[in-house]
């Protein structure tokens, strides 16, 4: 399967705004609405195209984010991955774990939450783990984003 | 943190759906709320004319996409400079994608993709030129399958 200059294009106009009719990206790109039609559900049946969404102020809704760094004993990781998906922190707050290849740390957590309290309640959940050697919490106080500065041009080089 | 209006169970609503699929239609959003279709539209205004939600955005397989990881940056900063101005130099660079300021042991920190081991390492000498860093640390990630504007709720494993 392979993209082209155009798909990409495609990709763009629904990068700013995923809300587009396909006909204003056929009028924006001098195609027929067809055209954008068909291409749009090739990237989608691909897989290429996963889906739409939209991006929360979480700060504006009141909700606080934190990175927090576990370092276990390496063999232990998987064990402390299970042991926190056990405790199901995720009633408390939105909490999405994964694992870091080269890292200090085995394990980060990204919890989203609204009471900063949380976050220790979080650190000494963890902490009781017997294979946890250290939690570090930083909060994010705040986030530039800049989505559309992607460089997609491996998308059209790469056949897949 | 919400100024002058306020944001209530139906928007909240709104919102739940529109993160899953920010394509749906307004009448389908009308029909699964129990709402007009009118007031649903009115509230997608305001949700994004005050900044709560961004304008939908697209999500794209990033291993498709060329990408190989994530790459973290976490850099302590000289005491002094102006973080503003290292942000704004951090922006800069090719597929940075987010960068937070925060509290803790760190100032700040930056994610960006990378499509390979090349490319890691030109983004790790750019981040590194930066004037006045105290200290870079860097974390390298497998994934994330999805690729948007890093967002931690999608691609990873709530738990």
């Amino acid at each position: 399967m392979k993209f082209d200059k155009v798909d990409l294009q495609i990709i763009k106009c629904l990068q700013e705004d995923a809300r587009t009719p396909f006909t204003a990206i056929a009028k924006r790109l001098g195609l027929s609405t067809s055209a954008v039609q068909s291409r749009f559900y090739k990237m989608q049946d691909s897989g290429l195209i996963v889906g739409a969404t939209v991006l929360v102020d979480r700060a504006r809704l009141g909700y606080y984010e934190t990175f927090m760094g576990i370092k276990t004993v390496s063999s232990n990781t998987s064990e402390v991955i299970a042991y926190l998906k056990n405790l199901k922190i995720g009633r408390y707050c939105s909490v999405y774990c994964y694992e870091a290849i080269i890292s200090y740390y085995n394990i980060f957590l990204a919890i989203i939450h609204k009471d900063v309290l949380d976050i220790h309640l979080i650190k000494d959940m963890v902490l009781q783990h017997p294979g946890v050697i250290k939690v570090n919490a930083n909060l994010l106080t705040s986030a530039k984003k800049d989505y559309c500065a992607l460089d997609l041009r491996n998308l059209i080089d790469r056949r897949v | 943190m919400i100024e002058g209006f306020s944001v209530d169970e139906v928007d909240f609503k709104i919102i739940d759906i529109l993160k899953q699929d920010a394509r749906i239609s307004f009448s389908k959003i009308a029909q699964k709320l129990g709402v007009g279709t009118d007031s649903v539209i009115r509230r997608y205004k305001k949700l994004l004319k005050t900044g709560i939600i961004s304008k939908p955005t697209i999500v794209l397989n990033s291993r498709m996409c060329g990408f190989q990881g994530i790459v973290d940056f976490y850099i302590k900063i000289q005491s002094g400079t102006d973080v503003n101005d290292v942000i704004a130099q951090l922006g800069k660079i090719k597929n940075v994608n987010k960068i937070s300021r925060t509290l803790g042991d760190i100032d700040l920190l930056c994610n960006a993709f990378f499509s390979d081991f090349e490319d890691l390492v030109k983004l790790t000498r750019s981040v590194k030129a930066i004037d006045h860093l105290l200290s870079v640390e860097v974390s390298v990630y497998v994934g994330p399958d999805w690729l948007i504007p890093l967002d931690f709720e999608v691609g990873h494993t709530h738990i």
